[in-house]
């Protein structure tokens, strides 16, 4: 593709709306994911979307609408998950195999017993970004807000909860409270997203940033920030060479997170050796 | 006034009993120290007198405290500075939006100071040494200026010098705010004389398989000993 037909393509709607789900999307997941990848909870993401995979496939095999069903059971699991892992003290990576097995069996199963592996099923796997509707436009600016919101608003007790739970309760700050909001925004967010990158893929966007940015921030303030950046950038820079050389998009994106990682490694390595 | 009172506190960790019935009281301004062996339920008594184990049974009655852990549960590779992780020991309860006041700063910057970290506020904790992070947990707690002090073997990886700077601060937000201090040790007679410096009133308590008895003041406890 030339630059003439790629400009000439920013102008479609569906490529905008596109744009806009996605770094929307992006910010949500990347700024999240810092606190569960600190939380040692970075594998959420990939449960709640084989979780998000089972409900979509029920709701594909009863032929319910599929967010409905997906939002509010993806939200309850990311609850499940939180309280297994406190109650029955085991560790969340524990909590979110059991979880995402579980889904992940009845989400073939319903598969298998309805109209089997047809496209609206392949879309819940691979995504179908560029298919967005301004409905989806819209819920995602939603979302982007709250996300924003919650950490501009809670800042300092997301890092006082994330840093040290346990100081935070002796404190007398209602650590549940948070927990609770930080799933319930992962929830809604792994939901969005599975849309746009599928449920393969969208855990990737959750902990890459958060990872790639950790080698280059000091302080959480900073990986907050940085972590955002990286994550928009990516998606930007994946989409455009998805449409360039028309790759899939959210292999795409994917692939370019994972190259600023290995870059940003590559260059901390070459530092600490230079030191 | 009583800062902490506990009535009858038992904890169990799973059917094996931890602490026992114990039941005490910390006046305003007073030092009490607890010994015991390893495993006798010090440290489990600080967590359920701060809600992080439940209670099996009994009361605690005590204000806004803060908290020296015997050693912290976060991750030594966690992206935080200095001033990140002191300026938290300022945060309060409640609805209210979790802002940082602008007294909140300063009394984390006078923690800071008083532990000697001012250079290295913006370093991130995962690169200082264990006494140096042991001075940050000091500064996080002194910095909430609570009502009640819980501290669990503060002095562990403190040199001398930091030590007695360490009895200094207490023994003035003893005197001056009328702080109670709860602290576990094992180094009693050091505790002694610095309290005798510093003009503390303190008690001392030990614990053996879950149960405390109060043995008396803690400047007579050398004596006690010889």
């Amino acid at each position: 593709m030339t630059w003439a037909g790629f400009f000439e393509l920013l102008t479609y709607p569906f490529v905008l709306r596109a744009m806009a789900v996605g770094a929307m999307i992006s910010l949500c997941a990347s700024m999240l994911g810092v606190v569960l990848v600190l939380k040692r909870y970075s594998l959420i993401g990939h449960g709640l979307s084989e979780v998000g995979f089972a409900s979509l496939s029920v709701a594909a095999a009863l032929g319910l609408p599929p967010l409905l069903v997906a939002a509010p059971v993806v939200l309850l699991a990311s609850f499940a998950i939180l309280f297994i892992s406190q109650r029955w003290r085991v560790g969340g990576d524990i909590a979110i195999a059991v979880a995402s097995s579980a889904a992940l069996a009845l989400g073939v199963l319903a598969t298998a017993l309805g109209s089997g592996l047809n496209t609206d099923v392949y879309g819940i796997l691979f995504g179908s970004l560029l298919a967005t509707t301004e409905g989806d436009v819209a819920v995602s600016a939603g979302l982007a807000l709250l996300v924003v919101t919650a950490f501009l608003l809670f800042y300092n007790r997301l890092f006082l909860i994330t840093y040290s739970e346990d100081y935070a309760r002796s404190l007398g700050i209602c650590v549940p409270l948070y927990q609770l909001l930080i799933s319930a925004l992962t929830a809604l967010t792994v939901v969005m997203g599975m849309r746009m990158m599928g449920s393969l893929l969208i855990s990737s966007l959750i902990i890459l940033p958060a990872v790639t940015a950790r080698h280059v921030a000091a302080g959480f303030r900073s990986l907050v920030f940085l972590s955002a950046g990286v994550s928009i950038f990516c998606f930007s820079l994946g989409i455009i060479l998805s449409v360039i050389w028309d790759l899939p998009t959210g292999a795409s994106i994917v692939l370019t997170n994972v190259g600023a990682l290995l870059l940003t490694r590559m260059t901390d390595c070459l530092r600490r050796c230079a030191q | 006034m009583t800062a902490l009172k506990l009535e009858n506190v038992t904890i169990r960790y799973g059917g094996t009993v931890v602490v026992d019935g114990v039941s005490l009281a910390v006046e305003e301004g007073e030092l009490l120290c607890i010994a015991g062996a390893n495993g006798s339920g010090k440290s489990s008594l600080l967590r359920g007198i701060l809600g992080l184990v439940p209670l099996a049974g009994g009361r605690v009655e005590r204000g806004r405290a803060a908290f020296v852990p015997q050693s912290e549960d976060a991750d030594r590779d966690f992206p935080a500075t200095v001033w990140e992780v002191v300026l938290t020991g300022t945060q309060c309860p409640g609805w209210r939006l979790p802002l940082y006041s602008r007294s909140g700063r300063k009394a984390a910057a006078r923690a800071i100071a008083d532990f000697g970290l001012t250079s290295l506020a913006r370093h991130e904790v995962g690169t200082l040494s264990g006494g140096q992070m042991r001075r940050v947990l000091l500064a996080r707690a002194l910095s909430g200026h609570t009502g009640l002090l819980l501290l669990d073997e503060p002095c562990t990886g403190l040199d001398p010098a930091i030590r007695r700077l360490l009895y200094g601060l207490l023994g003035r937000r003893c005197h001056e705010e009328g702080t109670a201090v709860l602290m576990v040790t094992h180094n009693l007679n050091e505790v002694r004389a610095f309290a005798g410096e510093e003009a503390l009133s303190g008690r001392v308590a030990f614990m053996e398989h879950g149960r405390l008895s109060v043995a008396g003041p803690l400047r007579s406890y050398g004596e006690e000993q010889a």
